[in-house]
């Protein structure tokens, strides 16, 4: 590759810029007619709006089709189903998502998803919690017929992967069990019971995991509590 | 013209992702885990096949001052299909894509395969090269993808490969890691590949003059 060579300025003699300006007048009366609204040409922004409009038209009844197949709320599927198997045993489950239809006390929370009852007797929640990231968790959390935490379990962690799963750490869990009062996370050694250390580095994820055993709890009394 | 070769040139010889440096944001995003990259390749796949076939059907009908916002609406329609698609019938893999289903929207492959390819060439053709380009987008998605999920994770597809024995190194399916995994592939295939950067003039440039290769 060679140096760049530098192009030669040529001066234009005096005449041909003369020229050249006559012309200008010309070019601005033409320039003037075109710009009147008759000559705009509309063909190009109908034919965008048509192709916009099919493709809408065949979206909403893609839509419709869908909705059709759209997951069941009301039945358990999937890792929830296969924890609430785990946790509580095999039985008929009921999900219960309006509360006060069902004739409880309160409605539901919105960071609870399902209130899971088997064989009418034992109950588990479905919490959200923000984790590191918003609605980063989304955890089971089975009760004791006395309000305290049977057991829990992590259906889906958002959070950062590597860091924010360690929450799914069985000993930090199991550390939630027999919980029947509001606990709090704490970095260090747990100095009573409402104390829960936190995993380390995954603090804000534990304290997800807290707010979400604490709304369980919360719940559990509002509606079957004294 | 030759329509094997108008297939097999988008899954090597023009890579989009490893030769046309396109769809970057995907291949950083969502190669943390093998099998949520080649989830994204087919749907990409599946909305650039389509959408190549669209566009190239209607090629003689969209005037050229709004053809890029009549291609992105196209695109647009493929994906909000291929969403409620994986909504209603494949709700895990819809969950792991989020929102960067969405972006494929704006995944520079599609819409630079419509502008460069479909509204020039016959709806076979087309479709063609949608097909290769999406398998070549996919087949990046998967090495870069494999790479991630088994040095950073130990697991691959799923399958625990190594977890006490030799600790998995965390940095790669952090975004960090995704920049050097992207780097090493793309130096080491154009290496092999024995490619040759493009001749790119400095006329448009901004620090032309500052720098070597002016002279």
């Amino acid at each position: 590759m060679g140096k760049a060579k530098k192009k030669p300025t040529v001066k234009k003699p005096a005449s041909a810029v003369k020229h050249e300006t006559s012309k200008k007048p010309e070019i601005k009366i033409s320039n003037k007619k075109e710009k009147s609204i008759t000559n705009f040409n509309f063909k190009p922004t109908l034919i965008l709006a048509v192709i916009t409009a099919a493709i809408t038209l065949l979206l909403v009844l893609a839509q419709h089709v869908a909705e059709i197949y759209a997951e069941d709320e009301n039945i358990l599927t999937g890792k929830l189903k296969e924890k609430c198997a785990e946790l509580m045993g095999e039985g008929e489950f009921e999900v219960i998502l309006d509360w006060e239809e069902a004739g409880y006390s309160a409605a539901r929370p919105k960071e609870i998803l399902k209130l899971i009852i088997k064989d009418e007797k034992d109950i588990a929640f479905q919490v959200t919690a923000k984790g590191f990231n918003e609605n980063g968790l989304n955890i089971l959390v089975v009760m004791n017929n006395d309000g305290s935490v049977k057991t829990l379990a992590v259906i889906e962690n958002k959070d950062t992967k590597g860091i924010g799963d360690k929450v799914e750490n069985e000993s930090f869990l199991n550390s939630f069990i027999g919980k029947s009062a509001e606990v709090r996370i704490i970095k260090g050694t747990p100095r009573s019971d409402s104390e829960i250390a936190a995993v380390t580095t995954a603090t804000k994820s534990s304290k997800g995991v807290a707010n979400a055993v604490n709304t369980a709890i919360e719940a559990y009394q509002m509606i079957f509590g004294e | 013209m030759n329509y094997l070769s108008v297939f097999t040139k988008g899954i090597i010889k023009e890579n989009p992702v490893f030769f046309m440096l396109l769809g970057m944001c995907p291949i950083l995003a969502l190669t943390s885990a093998a099998q949520n990259a080649v989830g994204m390749g087919i749907a990409t796949m599946f909305v650039l096949t389509c959408s190549n076939i669209i566009i190239s059907l209607l090629k003689k009908v969209i005037p050229a001052q709004v053809r890029l916002p009549c291609y992105i609406v196209i695109i647009a329609g493929f994906v909000t299909f291929v969403t409620l698609f994986l909504k209603a019938f494949i709700p895990p893999l819809y969950n792991e894509l989020g929102i960067f289903l969405s972006l494929i929207t704006v995944n520079c492959i599609i819409l630079g395969r419509a502008e460069a390819f479909a509204s020039k060439n016959n709806v076979f053709a087309s479709a063609l090269d949608g097909l290769g380009m999406g398998l070549g987008f996919t087949l990046a998605l998967f090495i870069i993808g494999s790479i991630r999920e088994i040095l950073g994770a130990g697991t691959w597809f799923g399958i625990v490969l190594f977890q006490e024995q030799i600790s998995p190194m965390m940095v790669f399916i952090l975004p960090a890691g995704g920049f050097f995994t992207l780097g090493v592939v793309i130096a080491v295939i154009n290496r092999l590949l024995k490619k040759r950067p493009h001749n790119i003039s400095c006329d448009n440039c901004p620090v032309k003059g500052m720098c070597k290769r002016g002279e």
